[in-house]
């Protein structure tokens, strides 16, 4: 038997609980003076980390569309196609693998190049794992923002090459590629696939976005001709071709 | 409608004497210029492979004065040699190692991904050598000092604003042949020399880790150049790309 009418009950029940669950909104909203800042401020902080194409004059940034950066708890790594079995690597799975590190240079197609230390697993190391298949002949990459791409196996295993999660020893920035990026430095930075989130080994290609979008070649090794070095003042520099070293020409 | 005959004499003559330069001037634009090539004879006794051509005995002009990491300039003598007219091709590499692959429909293309120390075995195969640097040098440029095989004018590749490289038939730009008859050297792919790169003043942990490699394409995204004629390029012996290929030598005396 109820004191109070069951309909009146369940009406001051239920605006009781609504009121509790706004409460901490309305606190937030009657504390802060000016409502519409604490919103606008929200907001600006989201844009300002959005990834996006940025001039720096260390290492310029580049992202084929802008997203919002990926949280390394929540992201993992697929590997699949003509492999002994698909497998899922979380973050914590890359980094307890045996690491390497290396200086050197990612040269973009825009002429500039830049410098970094790069640590990460060698793709023998992941293969060992995932044990691809011997049909398979090339890794097809995707990234967490459609990019995609498809570098031969061969190319992969040549010394240098890398998937990196740290740079210049510290947890690799999300404007440069975090959780997981491929630096492979005789390629032309299009070639060196930022947020990784899958990998196929396939028999053939399946082409990349700037093979498919415009004039640049599969292959993208890097050409004799100039560059542009950032950490040089942008100064036109000659290169022999492959991965870029600037230090021998310091003579002129 | 009848035209009156006067009108009939005026459109011809129109036709004739204004439309018909303009149509043959467009024609030879379109078409190559093919250089007269004044080859020197070989002496008797001299047999030269049809694939090959014949470089007289004699001194060049090799390097630039405003290069200086040439011999900028300075006179250099070579004994009598072959060359071959043309890079290697894919088709040809393929009858020496059979696990040797290329994309189909690309047998008369330059065959690249090749090693100095493959393309050396490869040479040797068919009885012949790599070119050290100067016979590279000569056999391109003439005994003129000229910029390009083809003479001083500039102008860019076909695969102009490319960030890569396309490679062609080899032989494919008639009009860019070297003095000697020698085609592609420039464009197409960088070559394998038998010479260690080294210049004045090259710091000495440097000796003899790269190889030459000569006459290729330059890139800077937007634009690609031909290389000159005296530019040098270097890559450590055991390089593979896309970019480097090769052509055979031959000395005279082994014959």
């Amino acid at each position: 038997m109820f004191l109070v009418p069951r309909r009146k009950f369940f009406k001051f029940l239920i605006s009781g609980l609504v009121s509790l669950g706004l409460w901490p909104n309305i606190a937030c909203n009657n504390s802060n003076q000016n409502k519409h800042g604490a919103i606008q401020e929200k907001i600006s902080d989201k844009i300002s980390r959005i990834i996006r194409n940025e001039n720096r004059p260390d290492f310029n940034v580049r992202s084929f569309k802008p997203i919002s950066p990926i949280n390394r708890n929540q992201w993992y790594l697929f590997t699949g196609g003509l492999t002994k079995g698909p497998r899922t690597f979380y973050f914590e799975d890359i980094v307890s693998l045996k690491s390497e590190t290396q200086m050197s240079r990612l040269k973009c197609v825009e002429c500039w190049s830049a410098k970094a230390k790069w640590e990460g697993i060698s793709i023998k190391t992941l293969l060992e794992i995932v044990k691809p298949m011997e049909q398979a002949k090339w890794v097809y990459f995707r990234s967490v923002d459609g990019y995609y791409e498809s570098i031969p196996l061969k190319d992969l295993l040549r010394p240098r090459v890398l998937l990196v999660y740290k740079m210049n020893d510290k947890l690799l920035p999300s404007e440069h590629g975090a959780p997981l990026r491929l630096i492979i430095p005789f390629k032309y930075g299009y070639k060196n696939v930022k947020y990784i989130t899958r990998m196929e080994f396939l028999e053939k290609d399946k082409s990349g976005h700037w093979s498919d979008e415009g004039s640049y070649s599969l292959d993208g090794s890097i050409q004799p001709g100039y560059d542009h070095p950032l950490d040089k003042g942008k100064k036109r520099i000659f290169i022999n071709g492959g991965e870029v070293f600037h230090d021998f020409d310091k003579l002129g | 409608m009848v035209l009156p005959m006067h009108e009939k004499i005026q459109r011809f003559v129109y036709t004739f004497f204004y439309l018909t330069p303009l149509l043959l001037t467009l024609i030879s634009c379109q078409s190559e210029q093919i250089p007269e090539l004044n080859l020197p004879t070989p002496p008797r006794g001299v047999v030269v492979p049809k694939e090959m051509v014949y470089i007289p005995e004699g001194e060049f002009i090799m390097g630039h004065p405003d290069h200086n990491k040439t011999v900028r300039g300075k006179k250099v003598y070579t004994h009598a040699y072959l060359i071959d007219k043309f890079e290697v091709t894919n088709e040809q590499y393929k009858k020496f190692d059979s696990t040797y692959r290329y994309p189909q429909g690309q047998n008369n293309y330059p065959a690249t991904y090749i090693s100095y120390n493959m393309a050396v075995l490869y040479l040797d195969f068919v009885g012949k050598r790599l070119p050290i640097e100067a016979e590279w040098e000569k056999a391109a440029r003439g005994t003129d000092g000229r910029m390009f095989p083809w003479g001083d004018k500039v102008f860019g590749p076909p695969n102009y604003g490319f960030s890569g490289l396309v490679t062609e038939p080899v032989g494919k730009r008639k009009a860019l042949v070297s003095p000697f008859g020698a085609y592609d050297m420039v464009g197409n792919v960088w070559e394998w020399t038998s010479d260690w790169y080294s210049f004045e003043g090259m710091p000495k942990e440097y000796k003899k880790k790269f190889k030459v490699i000569r006459g290729g394409v330059l890139s800077v995204h937007l634009r690609s150049d031909y290389s000159y004629t005296f530019d040098r390029n270097y890559m450590p012996s055991d390089s593979k790309f896309n970019f480097i290929g090769f052509r055979g030598a031959k000395s005279i005396k082994s014959q």
